[in-house]
C-alpha cells in the first residue's frame, strides 16, 4: 500500500457507506475533489476495493448529474456481474427466452438464481404452451379466476383480486420469482403454520421482483463497511435467510406431495376441514393459487407441464385403466365380500378399496388404490412412480390376476376412524355406482372435453350423462325417456343431444333443461349414426339414405340416396359429408346440393366406421383394414389394422382454434388451422410418400388415429406415417362397440355395459386442459 | 420521397429517408405528431454507430409489408440477410436490441431476440455461462435440485 497515497484519503471514520443505490441525498460530502485524488494515484491496480470504491464515489460526484444517472443506470443493471446479457430490460430478455424450445429454457434456469427466477414466467410458459398448439379450457380458467364461494379452495373473498388474465401479464415477476427455497418447503406446511422467518422472506420474495429484492438486500448489506459492493450480495443474503428458513428441511427431506385422489374433488371437499384439499399432480404448494396472497392466477408453467406429461404419456403409452361399472359377477362377488367382512373392518377397506377399480384391476392399480387408504404406509413418491407405470407389459404380465381382487398389503395397519369413514363414503358411492351403470351393451359414446362430461347410449334404451375427473366417474342424468328401443348413436354439443335409436327415431334433447325437445321422424330403418353441427342434424340409417335436418325447426331438409346397403357411419365438416356404407363405399356429398361429390372404392367388405377432417377420410371396414383417403379418392395410405372386423375408430382433430377468451394470441391457433389445411390440400400426393409435414415447433403433437376391433387391442396410429405406435390390451371382458377420445383419455363403450377410460392424465392435474 | 433528419446520442446527424425512417414507429409518431419539420430529430438513447446499424437494416428492410403474422414471430428462423446484419460482437447486438426496442422497430427487435435465443438453443448452462458471462451462483446442491425438478421435461 502506498503510504502517499493512504495519508491522502479521508479518514476511515468518514467513510460513507457506500453503496450503489439509486439513493445519493445522504451521501456525506468529500473532503477532497477528484483532482486531489487523482494526483495521488501512482496504479490503479493497486487499490484494494475499498479505495476503489471511495475514487469511483468521487468520481462520479464530480460529473454532472445525467451522466452519473446513466452509469448509475448501468451498474444497476449489471449489479449480479458484468454479465453482459442482462444490460436488456426485463421484458426483452422474457421475449428471448420465449424464442427458446423447453430443453433450452429449462437449462437457462440453471445458470443462476436470476435466471431461475426468470425462467418461471408466465408469459414464457404460456407461449410456449400456445406454440405446442395445445388447447386449454379458457372458460374453465375464467371461471376459477372469478370464482368465489363453491371454490375448492377457501379463499376470504374480500383479497379475491379480480379475474383478469392481464393482470398476470402486467406483473410476471412479482408471480415468478417465488425462490427456489419455497418450493422445497414440505407441501404440508400450508396447513400448519410456518414459522415467522419463513413466512416473511417468502412473502417478501412473492411480492418483490428481484431487482427490487436486490436493492432492499443491498441497503440492508450496506452497513458492512468493507464491502461496498455489496450490492452484488442480494441473492447470497436471500439464499442464507433461505438456508436458515428451510433449515429443517435440510438435508432436503422428500416433501411430502399431496396425496392422489381417494375420492373425487367434491367428497373430499365436503368434509368439513379448515385446511385445503390437495390437489393431485403437482408438486408447488397449490397450483395456479398464492396461498400466501390468496390470489388466484393461471400458473402456465405447471399447466405446461402437465400437458406435456400428458402428450408422454400418450407417446409411452402410460395410462390408467377405469371402468364405471362392474360385471355382474363381480358385483355378486363383491356383495359376499362385503357381507363377509362386515365384522372386520379392515378386509372390508380392502375390499372396499379394491372395488374402487370394480374389481378387475391388474396388480399395480390394487396396489396404489390400498396405498391411498393407508398413505402413510409407503411413500408418496414411489406411489406415482408405480402408478405412472402401468403400461400395457406391465398390466399383461399380471393379467393372469385379472378379475381378482388384490388385497392390498398395508390395508390391516390403519385401522383408523378416518378410514372408517372414508369407507364409509366409498361404500355409498360404490351403491349409487351400481345403480347408475348401464344395464346393457353401450352403443355410443360423445364426449364434451371442455366440461369432463361423457355421455353413452346404451341397449338399455337410455342416454347417460357422466362426470369424469380425477379419476371418478360421478352419473350427472340418466334420459329414459328418449326412445322405444337400443339407441345405437349419439351426438352432442354445446346445446343439444342427438341420439339415433332402433326405433327409427331421431330425438333432439336440450342439454340444459334435459328435456326431450323434439322427435325427428323420417327413417324406414334404424338409425346407425348421427352428427350434430351447428345448425344441421345429419342421420345415417339402415334404410341406405342419409337425412339432413334442421336442428331449429326438426325440417327435414334433404335426403340423401345412392348407398346400396346401410350407411352405417356419416361425419360432416363443414359443407361436405362423408358416409360409410355396408356396400364397400364411402360416398362424398354436398351438403347444400345434396350432390355425391365422389364415391371412394377401396374396401373390400362393409365399412363400420369413418372419421372425416375435411382433408382426408378414414375408415374401418370388415375387412381389418383402415384406409386414409384424400378428397380426390386417392387411397394415402392403407393400414391391416386388426385380426377382424375394424369397429370403431376415430382420428384425432387438426388443432382447433382457441376461445377468444383468455388469449392474446387468439387468431394464432386460426391461422395454423387454415394455414395447415390449405397447405396439406396442395400436398396431397407426396404424402402417400413421406410423413405429412408438420409445424416446426409442435413435435410432440403429431396426430393419431385410435381404432379397435370386437376383440382385439385398441391400436393407436400415428396419422402421419401409419405406424402402430400402441396395441392397448382390454382390461375388461365384453367386446368393443364404440371409442371416443381426447387429449386426456381413450372412452371405450363395451357390449357388457361398461365404460371403460384409459386415462392419460391420470394423477395430473387437468382442469384447464383440453 | 422527403427525407428525415436524425440526430444521434452522439450529435451524429443521418438523413434518411422518411420511408426508411418510419420503420421505426417511434419516429412515425414523431412525425406524425410534428408534421413537416426541417429540424433533425433527436435521439438520445442511441449512438451513432448503433444508429447507423439501424439505419442500415431499415434501409434493407424499407419494402417489407407490414406483418402482424404470429406464426413467422414464432418460427426461429432469420432470413440471410439478417443473420449477415447480426453477425456482429454481444454489444453491439444488445446495443441493437435496445435500439429496436427503443425506437419501437419489431421486426429488428425480433430478429435481435432470436439471434440471441439461438445462441442459447442446444447449449448446456455451462457453455451459457461462459457466452455470457453469467456468474453460477447455485450451491452445487441447488443446482442438483434444479435439475431434478427440470426432469419432467425428458422423455422418459
Amino acid at each position: 500500500m502506498d503510504d502517499s497515497f493512504e495519508a491522502h484519503l479521508p479518514q476511515k471514520q468518514h467513510q460513507p457507506t457506500l453503496s450503489l443505490t439509486p439513493d445519493y441525498s445522504t451521501q456525506p460530502d468529500f473532503p477532497l475533489t477528484c483532482q486531489d485524488l487523482v494526483e495521488h494515484i501512482p496504479n490503479l491496480t493497486e487499490l484494494d476495493n475499498e479505495q476503489k470504491a471511495d475514487l469511483a464515489f468521487m468520481l462520479l460526484q464530480d460529473i454532472p448529474e445525467p451522466y452519473r444517472d446513466t452509469v448509475i443506470r448501468r451498474l444497476r443493471m449489471n449489479r449480479q456481474s458484468r454479465n453482459r446479457l442482462e444490460v436488456l430490460p426485463q421484458e426483452l430478455i422474457i421475449d428471448i427466452l420465449c424464442h427458446l424450445n423447453v430443453t433450452s429454457l429449462l437449462e437457462v434456469s440453471l445458470l443462476s438464481r436470476h435466471w431461475y427466477a426468470l425462467c418461471q414466467d408466465a408469459v414464457i410458459w404460456r407461449y410456449m404452451f400456445e406454440g405446442q398448439n395445445w388447447e386449454y379450457n379458457a372458460i374453465g380458467m375464467e371461471r376459477y379466476l372469478a370464482k368465489d364461494s363453491s371454490a375448492h379452495y377457501t379463499i376470504p373473498s374480500k383479497q379475491l383480486i379480480p379475474a383478469s388474465p392481464l393482470l398476470l401479464q402486467s406483473t410476471p415477476i412479482v408471480r415468478s420469482s417465488a425462490p427456489l427455497y419455497q418450493r422445497r418447503q414440505p407441501a404440508n406446511n400450508i396447513n400448519s403454520s410456518s414459522t415467522p422467518t419463513s413466512t416473511s422472506t417468502s412473502t417478501i420474495n412473492n411480492i418483490l421482483s428481484p431487482s427490487l429484492l436486490t436493492r432492499i438486500s443491498s441497503n440492508s448489506a450496506s452497513s458492512s463497511l468493507n464491502n461496498p459492493f455489496s450490492v452484488l450480495k442480494p441473492f447470497q443474503t436471500a439464499a442464507a435467510a433461505a438456508s436458515s428458513t428451510s433449515a429443517a428441511a435440510t438435508p432436503l427431506p422428500k416433501p411430502p406431495k399431496p396425496r392422489k385422489p381417494l375420492l373425487s374433488q367434491k367428497v373430499a371437499s365436503s368434509k368439513p376441514r379448515s385446511v385445503i384439499p390437495p390437489h393431485p399432480g403437482h408438486q408447488h404448494l397449490l397450483p395456479h393459487y398464492d396461498v400466501k396472497t390468496h390470489t388466484r392466477f393461471i400458473d402456465w408453467k405447471s399447466l405446461y407441464r402437465q400437458r406435456h406429461k400428458i402428450a408422454s404419456s400418450w407417446r409411452l403409452g402410460k395410462y390408467q385403466p377405469y371402468r364405471f361399472r362392474s360385471d355382474p359377477a363381480s358385483l355378486r362377488r363383491q356383495q359376499q365380500e362385503e357381507s363377509g367382512n362386515n365384522s372386520n373392518r379392515n378386509s372390508h377397506v380392502d375390499g372396499d378399496t379394491t372395488t374402487d377399480q370394480d374389481i378387475a384391476m391388474p396388480e399395480i392399480q390394487s396396489s396404489y388404490l390400498s396405498n391411498i387408504a393407508v398413505p402413510s404406509s409407503s411413500s408418496s413418491s414411489e406411489l406415482s412412480a408405480t402408478a405412472s407405470e402401468v403400461s400395457p407389459e406391465s398390466t399383461t404380465s399380471t393379467s393372469s390376476q385379472q378379475y381378482q381382487p388384490q388385497p392390498g398389503p398395508q390395508g390391516e395397519q390403519q385401522p383408523q376412524q378416518i378410514i372408517g369413514q372414508l369407507e364409509q363414503m366409498e361404500q355409498r358411492r360404490q351403491q349409487q355406482q351400481q345403480r347408475d351403470q348401464h344395464q346393457d351393451a353401450v352403443y355410443s359414446l360423445a364426449l364434451d372435453d371442455a366440461h369432463h362430461t361423457i355421455f353413452s347410449a346404451s341397449r338399455d334404451e337410455t342416454v347417460k350423462e357422466w362426470h369424469f375427473n380425477d379419476a371418478v366417474a360421478t352419473l350427472q342424468h340418466t334420459y329414459t325417456d328418449l326412445h322405444q328401443g337400443s339407441i345405437l348413436c349419439l351426438d352432442v354439443d354445446d346445446r343439444y343431444i342427438v341420439s339415433g335409436s332402433k326405433d327409427r327415431a331421431v330425438v333432439q334433447t336440450d342439454r340444459r333443461q334435459r328435456k326431450k325437445l323434439r322427435v325427428l321422424h323420417g327413417h324406414q330403418g334404424s338409425v346407425l349414426n348421427v352428427v350434430l353441427d351447428t345448425a344441421w342434424i345429419y342421420s345415417a340409417s339402415k334404410d341406405r339414405t342419409i337425412n339432413i335436418w334442421s336442428s331449429a325447426t326438426g325440417e327435414l331438409l334433404r335426403t340423401l340416396h345412392g348407398h346400396r346397403e346401410a350407411v352405417n357411419a356419416i361425419k360432416v365438416h363443414e359443407d361436405r359429408i362423408v358416409s360409410a356404407s355396408g356396400d364397400h363405399t364411402i360416398k362424398l356429398w354436398h351438403r347444400d346440393t345434396g350432390e355425391c361429390l365422389r364415391t371412394f372404392m377401396g374396401h373390400e367388405r362393409a365399412i363400420s366406421c369413418l372419421d372425416f377432417d375435411g382433408t382426408y377420410i378414414v375408415s374401418g371396414s370388415k375387412d381389418k383394414s383402415i384406409i386414409v383417403w384424400d378428397l380426390e379418392g386417392n387411397i394415402v395410405r392403407k393400414i391391416f389394422a386388426h385380426t377382424e372386423l375394424v369397429r370403431t375408430l376415430q382420428l384425432q382433430q387438426p388443432h382447433r382454434q382457441q376461445q377468444p377468451l383468455v388469449s392474446a394470441h387468439t387468431n394464432d391457433g386460426e391461422h395454423n388451422n387454415n394455414h395447415r389445411l390449405s397447405s396439406d390440400a396442395l400436398m396431397v400426393d407426396d404424402a402417400y410418400r413421406h410423413p405429412l409435414k408438420m409445424e416446426p415447433s409442435s413435435t410432440s403433437t403429431s396426430r393419431v388415429i385410435v381404432s379397435a376391433g370386437y376383440n382385439d387391442t385398441v391400436n393407436v396410429w400415428n396419422f402421419e406415417t401409419g405406424q402402430l405406435l400402441h396395441a392397448f390390451p382390454r382390461f375388461y371382458p365384453g367386446r368393443i362397440i364404440n371409442l371416443r377420445f381426447d387429449n386426456m383419455k381413450i372412452v371405450l363403450g363395451l357390449d357388457s355395459g361398461d365404460i371403460v377410460v384409459y386415462d392419460f392424465a391420470f394423477g395430473l392435474d387437468s382442469r384447464f386442459l383440453l | 420521397m422527403s427525407n428525415v433528419r436524425l440526430l444521434s446520442s452522439d450529435n451524429e446527424e443521418f438523413v434518411v429517408q422518411k420511408e426508411v425512417a418510419e420503420r421505426s414507429v417511434l419516429i412515425k409518431n414523431m412525425l406524425e405528431d410534428v408534421g413537416e419539420t426541417d429540424s433533425a430529430i433527436p435521439l438520445p438513447n442511441v449512438t451513432a454507430k448503433v444508429l447507423k446499424k439501424v439505419i442500415e437494416w431499415c434501409d434493407h428492410h424499407s419494402s417489407d409489408p407490414v406483418t402482424t403474422d404470429e406464426t413467422e414471430r414464432r418460427t426461429t428462423d432469420i432470413d440471410e440477410w439478417d443473420q449477415k446484419f447480426m453477425e456482429v460482437d454481444q454489444e453491439t447486438l444488445f446495443d441493437i436490441i435496445l435500439a429496436a426496442n427503443y425506437l419501437d422497430i419489431k421486426p429488428l427487435l425480433d430478429v435481435g431476440c432470436k439471434t440471441v435465443a439461438n445462441m442459447i438453443k442446444g447449449k448446456t448452462a455451462e457453455e451459457i455461462r461462459k457466452i455470457f458471462n453469467i456468474v453460477n451462483d447455485f450451491t452445487p446442491e441447488e443446482e442438483a435440485q434444479i435439475r431434478k425438478e427440470n426432469e419432467w421435461a425428458e422423455d422418459r
